[in-house]
């Protein structure tokens, strides 16, 4: 026998402490060891596990070749680059470090990735999307590994009522990397008699999508919004209108989005508030240039929108009594008929929010006044547990969203309404000065969201950013594009403004 | 109640001769102990040796009905200590930890054994944490065997070899008076393999029985004059005696070239790392797959004492020879240096030139440096194999040492796989692309831990008064030190929180949080932490986490876990210890009650009275809890009773996506998802299904005044009568309500 043909089968194991990577090492090893192979298999122990990257790595020997040179085989105790068979990979950027590790190779690697994420905190900390590019990674994995299977396999072991071992094990029979038969790989979960139904269950519906030629596309959280179509017809008056509005008055690349905006807004408020919404908008496109296909515009009317369905209390509470959303937090939580669930809101207004809500010159009275301030303080020192679906919970949530009607005279109302006036004027005379610019401007506006202090800090960098604004607009510079866009990231970096504050004195 | 059960995998423990038993090392080697006719054991957990302990403490039946005492260690001082029954008596004893850390604690108690010697075999395992995977500094066990004059076991990585270094360890260490350590590296312990068993073997004496029967020689106890004597003694008897075991047995083995093998060139290595060395050398076309190799091996399975005859032997007459050593010092070619000098052999002797100064052998760095070595010795030899390395590639020692970051190792692996003709080779995306797409993911706080919250109350106290100095400790809470907390400037070793901290005993601005958790307490911090506190009226502020087990190590039982372990002492509050010791200012608190925890830490930091603030953060590690009372509450349910189960959720279109809760928890199953607002582009905080409803989520909403976004959804599986009244009356007033808001937007419909 040549030296080629005795070798052991290596199958590295790519995945995250406590992900089950053990349970299915255990499979392949029962696997190999039932159908003619010696196994062995080696993973790292203890803290490593917590949550962290690690590998599991396993080596299947064939017995007649050990009976052919009465020998023992010696097993490697680590994969090493180029010489790795099968790599299994439990999360999709475990797939990207094995790669990144070298253990992936164009003549020999068989490389079975879920597309799933499961997001590492350095991504889920940033402020803004901080989240890497999952189609890429597949791209490199297509790129880089002699035969790729890569889809959801986390989806098809929790439709199954499974973990996402067995969706991994299935993949791998169907890759047919291993010379084991389906019936092989179904007998070892048998034998391992731990939640053997489900197991199999997942095993199964993996094995059928993992024939499938292609890599499935992933999806997940991106800027690649999509909107519904603009309808023939509105059902009311009042929305026949608007819709007319959008086909006369807006770009058509930009019209959905609007659409979208003006929807948002009648349920925000009323109609005369996303009539409001299209003036306001009008005012920038008559200036928008068709040579930039009206970026301006396009950008605009989203943060606009965004800006002035602005998060006060009123639209907390009717975002939290509505019919549809108790339904989903069924779903969400996977409660049967036959259970019952009671949410419980974690509120906590501070005065500032609660002085908000009120008719502006009564709120700025309360705000101003000490004995005032103390009392609504000492009322709402502490955070709320309200139970949203009894009674009582849910007739305050009921009283404070009816206030809707008089949302315009609040002061909240009042402060955000003038800051939405005065970018609107910083945009409408940056471009007529500089396209770029007066995009940049537009953007700034979701540094402004979050509620209490993290609200609070975000007005505090946008009033920065718009004081550098209104200082280019009296200077002689041609633009301020680049300026404002990294501060703009800056802003969005880091927890305190440390970052932010150390650009803004750069140019200082 | 260890996080993992071997009360099953045990039952293999009882096998007889012949039968193939298929297990884990740490399984493997307890059942040699047994067969090697063991009197007592012990130890303290870590990681890698962890299994050992647990294996042990589940086969507490099996080892009473051998006779066998078991007892789990304080620390690793304590376990060296117990070794002290082997001193007097024919007994064999073997304990294990984690080194070098370990080895460390233990190494006062080891030094004293190592002087005055021993009578009955005495065996250390220690679960050699270097490299891939290991949580702490990396240095190497070989120091402490030298300097004490213990011999050092490094056998190969297969469960025959490990199973058989423990009987002949024992056989050593009577041979030579002197305990023998028995290094496996991690991922020996945890490979899972097969041996062949033979028959258990009760002691030939008991502890018992000696105990009955005592015996003192005073020429082992460690007092002037014995031990001027002990040091004569460790040259001119010892060491001597256990180079002659050595030899006459062969523990060390010379593996012949196979045919047409090159006689010219020789690699001598410590037997653990043989089969990785092995796979490298077959890569190169340089061995097949069972061993057979063309280039001469001297396989150390002892490191030392070194046998220096068989080494000369080895090298006389070959051109060059290749010493295969992992981590510095590179003691071991040192050595070998000296006695070829000695000895005047002029074979060439490569070592560290061509592998990598430091860090893990795995099988990338060995194929470069045995590759290395071959293009300088014999490049003739090469080419038998298609190489993915290119040649020009290990020409100079710079290059392999600087190759040997795994990530420039594969870079270079996959350049030169890219490399071949491609005709799409324009569309490649670049393999550096991704550095960007791969973040790191360093270990973490669990799902759900009851340590995270403590770390969300101080970062949250610190916004309020300025970044303080923290003073961490071995176990999860270090985890603190990452993001999203940043929280602790040292760690200096178990139970060391508070010592580490004891230089700032001054009056300043802030006070400093010292740390520690109740398995570094118990294991030391008691004394050396707190007492060492109370008795410098240290004025600063002592957190011990308290969650009811030594729970980085896998949920080992403490003297005060709350549950009653059999064969133990439990339930022994750790406020009484630290009264006991004199603290005054104690307070106890649920970790999980994130206000009263971040109030506790600023009253410890403001209030006047003088002293140590030491403040007992409580809560059960919620994974061991959850494999407790999960199986309960399933079967509660299917019984029919009222159960609440509780998870967090958050209002996807309420969250703006500005991830201050993910800032201040780092919950794994607090993560994100795309915003269902298609005007927004951030994604949205999301609880996914991990989530155990511990309550941080709500308690930091509360605390840092977040957001209103967090929901805790109470799910009642088999509701009572009241309930379903109640729930019948809720559902008709809030859905006529909400037809009515409703029928409001209906007007306006589109």
């Amino acid at each position: 026998m040549s030296e080629q043909a005795v070798k052991p089968i290596t199958i590295a194991i790519s995945a995250m402490g406590g992900q089950g990577g053990g349970v299915l090492s255990n499979w392949i090893r029962d696997l190999a060891e039932s159908n003619g192979y010696v196994a062995q298999s080696t993973s790292v122990p203890g803290v490593a596990q917590r949550t962290g990257a690690t590998i599991y790595y396993l080596e299947l020997f064939s017995q007649a070749a050990m009976a052919q040179s009465d020998q023992e085989p010696v097993l490697a105790m680590t994969p090493v680059p180029g010489d790795v068979d099968v790599l299994i990979a439990a999360e999709l950027v475990e797939a990207g470090r094995a790669l990144q590790r070298g253990f992936v190779s164009a003549d020999r690697t068989t490389l079975i990735a879920t597309t799933h994420r499961s997001y590492t905190v350095s991504e889920r900390q940033q402020k803004g999307n901080g989240l890497v590019d999952s189609d890429k990674i597949v791209a490199i994995a297509e790129q880089q590994a002699k035969r790729l299977i890569a889809f959801d396999m986390n989806q098809v072991a929790i439709e199954n009522h499974s973990v996402i071992s067995s969706a991994l094990f299935g993949a791998l029979a169907a890759s047919e990397a291993l010379p084991f038969s389906k019936a092989q790989f179904e007998s070892a979960i048998e034998a391992g008699g731990v939640a053997v139904a489900s197991s199999l269950a997942a095993f199964n519906a993996a094995y059928e999508k993992g024939q499938a030629e292609k890599p499935e596309a992933v999806s997940e959280p991106d800027d690649g919004s999509v909107f519904s179509e603009l309808p023939e017809q509105a059902r009311t008056d009042s929305a026949r209108r608007l819709l007319q509005r959008v086909r006369d008055e807006i770009p058509e690349g930009s019209q959905t989005l609007v659409f979208e905006a003006v929807k948002q807004l009648v349920d925000y408020q009323d109609p005369e508030y996303a009539h409001q919404y299209l003036d306001r908008l009008n005012r920038v496109v008559k200036q928008d240039s068709e040579a930039q296909s009206f970026a301006l515009g396009h950008e605009l009317a989203k943060q606009l929108a965004l800006w002035m369905a602005f998060q006060d209390t009123i639209r907390v509470a009717e975002q939290k009594i509505r019919a549809d959303r108790f339904e989903k937090i069924r779903r969400e939580v996977k409660a049967s008929d036959e259970q019952m669930v009671y949410p419980v809101e974690f509120l906590h207004p501070r005065v500032e929010e609660i002085c908000d809500s009120m008719p502006k010159s009564l709120g700025e009275w309360a705000l101003n006044n000490r004995f005032a301030r103390g009392c609504i303080s000492a009322l709402f020192s502490h955070g709320r547990k309200l139970q949203s679906a009894k009674l009582s919970g849910f007739l305050q949530l009921y009283m404070l969203a009816s206030m809707k009607s008089g949302r315009r005279k609040t002061l909240r109302y009042f402060h955000e309404n003038n800051h939405i006036e005065a970018w609107l004027g910083r945009i409408e005379k940056a471009v007529t000065r500089d396209y770029d610019s007066a995009l940049e401007i537009a953007k700034c506006q979701n540094l402004i969201k979050g509620y209490s202090d993290t609200h609070a800090r975000g007005y505090e960098n946008f009033n920065a950013i718009m004081a550098e604004v209104d200082a280019w607009l009296v200077s002689s510079e041609n633009s301020c594009a680049a300026r404002i866009a990294k501060l703009h990231k800056a802003a969005l970096t880091g927890e305190d403004r440390s970052a932010f504050e150390a650009e803004l004195a750069l140019a200082s | 109640m260890a996080e993992r059960s071997f009360k099953k995998e045990v039952q293999i423990l009882r096998k007889g001769a012949g039968e193939e038993l298929h297990v884990e090392g740490i399984l493997g080697v307890t059942k040699a102990l047994l067969q090697s006719g063991v009197a007592y054991v012990g130890g303290y957990q870590g990681s890698p040796i962890s299994h050992l302990m647990d294996v042990l403490n589940d086969s507490q039946e099996i080892l009473k009905e051998l006779g066998v005492h078991f007892e789990s260690n304080a620390s690793e001082a304590t376990a060296a200590a117990m070794l002290a029954a082997s001193v007097n008596y024919p007994l064999r004893g073997a304990v294990a930890w984690k080194s070098t850390v370990g080895t460390n604690v233990a190494s006062d108690a080891l030094a004293n054994l190592a002087s005055g010697g021993v009578k009955g075999g005495a065996l250390v395992i220690v679960g050699e944490d270097y490299g891939e995977g290991s949580s702490i500094m990396q240095e190497r066990s070989h120091a402490f065997a030298m300097k004490s004059q213990m011999w050092l076991l490094d056998p190969r990585p297969n469960l025959t070899s490990i199973t058989e270094s423990v009987e002949w360890g024992f056989q050593l260490s009577e041979a030579s008076n002197t305990p023998v350590m028995l290094e496996l590296r991690i991922r020996a312990c945890h490979v899972h393999g097969r041996f062949t068993a033979k028959d258990n073997v009760p002691p030939p004496l008991t502890v018992k029985e000696a105990m009955e029967n005592p015996e003192r020689d005073t020429s082992r106890i460690v007092l002037p004059p014995s031990v001027f004597l002990h040091e004569k003694e460790k040259i001119e008897d010892r060491l001597p005696a256990a180079i002659d075991f050595i030899k006459a047995n062969k523990l060390n083995e010379f593996f012949e070239p196979r045919s047409g093998g090159n006689e010219k060139l020789g690699i001598i290595l410590q037997g653990g790392l043989y089969n990785t060395l092995i796979r490298a050398l077959n890569i190169l076309g340089l061995a097949d797959a069972f061993g057979n190799s063309d280039i001469p091996l001297y396989c150390m399975n002892v490191t030392y004492p070194y046998v220096d005859e068989e080494i000369i032997e080895f090298c006389r007459g070959k051109d060059a020879v290749l010493v295969v050593e992992e981590g510095q010092p590179d003691y071991i070619e040192q050595a070998i240096n000296k006695m070829l000098r000695n000895a005047d052999v002029p074979t060439r002797l490569h070592g560290k030139g061509m592998l990598p100064v430091y860090g893990e052998y795995q099988g990338q760095p060995l194929k470069e440096g045995v590759e290395a070595f071959i293009q300088t010795e014999a490049p003739e030899m090469l080419g038998k194999a298609e190489t993915l390395a290119a040649n020009d590639n290990v020409s100079s020692a710079d290059n392999v040492v600087q190759s040997f970051d795994p990530k420039l190792a594969a870079q270079n692996v996959i350049a030169n796989a890219t490399a071949q003709p491609n005709t799409q080779a324009d569309n490649l995306i670049p393999l550096q692309d991704l550095d960007e797409l791969v973040p790191p993911r360093p270990a973490g706080f669990c799902v759900g831990c009851p340590e995270r919250p403590i770390f969300s109350a101080i970062k949250q106290l610190q916004f309020e008064k300025g970044e303080f100095h923290v003073s961490a400790d071995i176990g999860c809470h270090l985890f603190s030190i990452l993001p999203p907390f940043n929280l602790g400037n040292t760690t200096m070793g178990y139970g060391l929180g508070g010592a580490a901290g004891s230089a700032f005993n001054v009056d300043g601005v802030r006070r400093t949080i010292n740390v520690m958790g109740d398995g570094g307490f118990w294991h030391n911090g008691l004394t050396s932490s707190i007492g060492s506190a109370v008795f410098n009226e240290n004025d600063n502020v002592f957190l011990i986490v308290d969650n009811n087990y030594s729970a980085a190590t896998g949920g080992q039982d403490i003297l005060s876990s709350k549950f009653y372990v059999d064969h133990r002492s439990t339930q022994n509050p750790i406020k009484k210890a630290v009264q006991g010791v004199g603290a005054k200012w104690v307070r106890v608190v649920d970790t999980y009650d994130v206000e009263t925890v971040k109030a506790t830490f600023k009253e410890a930091m403001e209030t006047p009275i003088k002293g140590p603030k030491i403040i007992i953060a409580q809560n059960e590690c919620m994974l061991n809890k959850q494999r407790r009372v999960k199986p309960q509450t399933r079967a509660a349910i299917k019984e029919g009773k009222r159960v609440v189960r509780e998870r967090f959720f958050v209002d996807d279109e309420t969250c703006t996506g500005d991830h201050a809760c993910i800032r201040l928890s780092g919950c794994p199953s607090l993560t994100v998802k795309e915003n269902p607002n298609p005007l927004k582009s951030d994604p949205v905080a999301y609880v996914d299904n991990d989530c155990l409803g511990c309550g941080l989520c709500g308690a930091n909403a509360h605390s840092a005044v977040l957001c209103p976004s967090f929901v805790r959804a109470e799910v009642i599986s088999n509701p009572s009568k009241m309930d379903s009244f109640l729930h019948g009356i809720r559902q008709k007033v809030i859905g006529f309500l909400q037809n009515r808001l409703q029928a409001k937007l209906d007007k306006h419909a589109f």
